[in-house]
């Protein structure tokens, strides 16, 4: 009696609009997911067992294979980077620490189609080299393939591990490390026994968003002819229009994501005990001498060139070319339309962002922590099962809606919304919420409760609150997430390939269009302008990294 | 007449079985300013943050001003509770002026008289002048006091205060520890104060509540 009397009263404690537009965003995230869950328990047609017998192993071993080796080559890359920048000074240093994570602007489909142009005969390396008499062989330079893949994604990718491995280093490393110093121990021992062992969960926090980026990618993949099960998903419903058996790949797609989800929450579970809460001495540089300084320099430099210069000067020439042929106006609306799309859906995804965040920290208790991990799940779930969940969701809500469309007088069973561009904004909300959940979290994590709790004594409601008190406190993170937000929704290419409706282009589909239409020189003119806009979001995630250290 | 009334009240952090208050029950009378004094981790800012309502306490009654804000079946948001508290590091909102903060709690009232009610605040805790200034902007008593004018100025009828002198160095402590005793007994405040100190009690306190 007394504990159903608590429950009402706890009821009616925590039940307000806060409460009941969270569940709303968490509805719009999970519904998606139900089909292809519900996928797993329907009875397989034929085409699927002719995919398990011919194509399941081999995708299979393609992912595993491409997430391992791009997994091992951005963890060393990104390491040692980050341990050259954070525990050494050496020429340039200070450029090298910002500028390695501008390949974080350089979308992997576009890096793909840019270096298979520069590599191809026709290209500038293997021009170069014959102008000097030099004639390779072709196949040297043949990354058409799992090679060039893991390439691509490496190049790309490794600035994630990089970020926050050298944040650890500098920020929670410090006493440790001159502590085993002062212990008589060399740098390649301080190294490998005591900074590479500490900072373990945070490489891993690192590679998790390689593995996520490698398993959801479909540009790279698809251009370089590597099946790997979120290109087969494309496949089967595209190729052999057999949604059900691609809501079936998807689902398995889906529980191995979930599961390496799970694994690197553990991961960083483990992280809290590790690192003391008690303030940490940064790390402090010391300096190179003579060869060593400038093989340094000469490292950081050409992993620069080669995964940002290089590409960007590349793209930049042949813009130069076409840019009077592509920049038409018809250009320039789509240009509006991708801006004006991806901004709708930033604004609807900061609304349930600072919403779930706000009720997170304001009642702090299982539901709403598990409430704020489930809207953040969608960045770990590949664009590809989004896709397809979402437009399952929108066949059906269209059948649902069929005797509403009837009365309207838009005939039988039409397909009003699975046709529109709601589907595409859906998407993008339940993929990229966790992008501007997390920027707010952190901005109210900085703010603390105290300012609420005023403010509640003295007799403002949680909306008032949070509109007087809470917003203008976190207003510099609500911005940041506007940014990263907005910039990962621009360049987006999978949902929005899968997604569009008919004749709807966003920059990243006309991008990918021209490149696949072997039109290169025509990609690069939108490609830059993805690349600009990208530039903008690492220059706030590097602003924000200077804040958190402060 | 009592203005608070506090009935078996238990409460236990979440996950956490040992409770950290255990069957307290207490009563402040009007215009009474009441210390409670203990070791850290007894639970005495938990004690006002629950009769503030900013957590739920798993057993007991409280009643404030003759109404009930808790029970087994009722809880009353913090800000319909009328009370006022002066949080440990003050908690002065940075974005917004003196001014500003201690007129925050005044939203009900027409601008006139919002505006009348700050200059008398501002003469009781003597800060006449520095109403434009913003919080970084005043030392650590000045903050205090601030803080102290903020929450009177919408009449609470009980002043909450959570160790208001734990951020003041001791040579400014003596004499704020007057000027505090002073401002109460002009407001005519009821109020119950949270410290680890016996001589913050013995200067301003009428009684004393020890929680172990």
């Amino acid at each position: 009696m007394a504990e159903r009397a608590k429950l009402i009263r706890a009821l009616k404690k925590h039940t307000n609009s806060w409460l009941i537009l969270g569940l709303l965003g968490a509805a719009v995230i999970l519904l998606p997911l139900v089909p292809i869950i519900l996928g797993l328990f329907k009875a397989p047609n034929e085409n699927w067992q002719h995919i398990t017998q011919y194509l399941l192993a081999g995708y299979l071993l393609n992912s595993l294979q491409l997430v391992a080796l791009t997994g091992f080559f951005t963890v060393t890359l990104g390491v040692c980077l980050a341990w050259l920048i954070a525990a050494y000074d050496f020429p340039l240093r200070r450029f090298f620490r910002w500028a390695l994570l501008l390949p974080l602007a350089v979308p992997p489909y576009i890096a793909a189609y840019t270096y298979s142009t520069m590599f191809s005969y026709t290209g500038i390396v293997q021009k170069t080299l014959r102008s000097f008499d030099v004639t390779p062989n072709p196949k040297w330079f043949g990354v058409l393939s799992m090679r060039g893949a893991v390439f691509i994604f490496t190049l790309c990718l490794f600035p994630y591990v990089y970020m926050i491995a050298r944040s650890f280093f500098e920020r929670q490393s410090g006493s440790y490390i001159e502590n085993a110093m002062l212990l008589g121990r060399g740098p390649a021992a301080v190294f490998f026994r005591v900074a590479l062992p500490l900072a373990r969960p945070a490489i891993a926090g690192g590679v998790a968003l390689v593995v996520f980026e490698v398993l959801g990618d479909y540009g790279v993949t698809s251009y370089y002819g590597v099946h790997t099960i979120s290109t087969a998903i494309f496949q089967t419903w595209f190729g052999m229009y057999d949604v059900d058996s691609a809501i079936r790949l998807a689902a398995y797609l889906m529980i191995g994501t979930v599961g390496l989800f799970l694994v690197e929450r553990w991961v960083r579970r483990n992280r809290r005990f590790s690192s003391s809460t008690s303030k940490m001495r940064p790390l402090a540089p010391r300096r190179l001498k003579g060869g060593w300084s400038w093989a340094a320099g000469l490292f950081c430099g050409s992993v620069f060139a080669w995964s940002f210069l290089f590409p960007v000067v590349q793209l930049g020439v042949w813009a130069s070319w076409t840019f009077e042929s592509v920049f038409t106006p018809a250009f320039g609306e789509l240009i509006i339309r991708t801006v004006s799309l991806a901004l709708l859906a930033t604004v609807i995804i900061m609304f349930f962002a600072v919403i779930v965040a706000n009720l997170h920290r304001t009642n702090a208790n299982p539901f709403t922590s598990a409430l704020s991990r489930w809207v953040t799940a969608g960045y770990s779930v590949p664009g590809a099962i989004v896709a397809i969940g979402v437009l399952a969701c929108f066949i059906g809500l269209d059948r649902v809606l069929a005797p509403f469309y009837a009365v309207l007088g838009l005939g039988k069973a039409p397909l009003v919304l699975s046709m529109s561009l709601v589907m595409l904004v859906v998407a993008y909300v339940v993929r990229f919420m966790a992008t501007g959940f997390n920027a707010v979290e952190a901005g109210f994590e900085r703010v603390g409760t105290k300012f609420t709790e005023v403010s509640r004594t003295l007799g403002f409601g949680m909306t008032r609150t949070f509109l007087r008190v809470d917003l203008p406190l976190i207003k510099g993170a609500i911005f940041s997430g506007i940014v990263l937000t907005f910039v990962e929704i621009v360049k987006e290419l999978p949902l929005a390939m899968l997604l569009r409706p008919f004749n709807f282009e966003t920059l990243a589909t006309k991008a990918y269009q021209y490149a696949n239409d072997e039109k290169i020189f025509e990609a690069a003119v939108p490609s830059l302008l993805i690349i600009g806009v990208s530039m903008i979001a690492v220059y706030v995630l590097n602003q924000v990294g200077k804040e958190a250290g402060e | 007449m009592s203005v608070v009334d506090v009935k078996n009240v238990s409460f236990a952090y979440a996950g956490n079985r040992v409770p950290v208050i255990q069957s307290l029950s207490f009563s402040v009378d009007e215009r009474a300013i009441v210390g409670i004094l203990g070791a850290s981790g007894s639970g005495k800012s938990t004690l006002l943050r629950i009769i503030a309502g900013l957590e739920t306490p798993c057993e007991g009654s409280i009643t404030i001003a003759g109404r009930t804000v808790v029970d087994a079946r009722t809880f009353v948001q913090p800000e319909n509770r009328g009370v006022g508290m002066v949080f440990q590091d003050y908690g002065l909102f940075p974005h917004l002026t003196v001014a500003q903060n201690i007129t925050f709690g005044l939203h009900r009232l027409p601008r006139e008289q919002r505006q009348k009610r700050l200059a008398a605040m501002a003469e009781l805790v003597q800060l006449e002048g520095y109403e434009g200034r913003f919080p970084h902007e005043l030392s650590g008593g000045q903050q205090q006091r601030v803080a102290l004018a903020r929450a009177l100025a919408p009449q609470p009828s009980i002043l909450l205060m959570d160790e208001p002198f734990s951020n003041l160095d001791a040579a400014l402590k003596q004499s704020i520890r007057q000027e505090l005793s002073d401002i109460l007994r002009r407001a005519k405040m009821t109020c119950l104060l949270v410290t680890h100190d016996e001589q913050d009690v013995e200067a301003i306190c009428d009684r004393t509540l020890r929680l172990s």
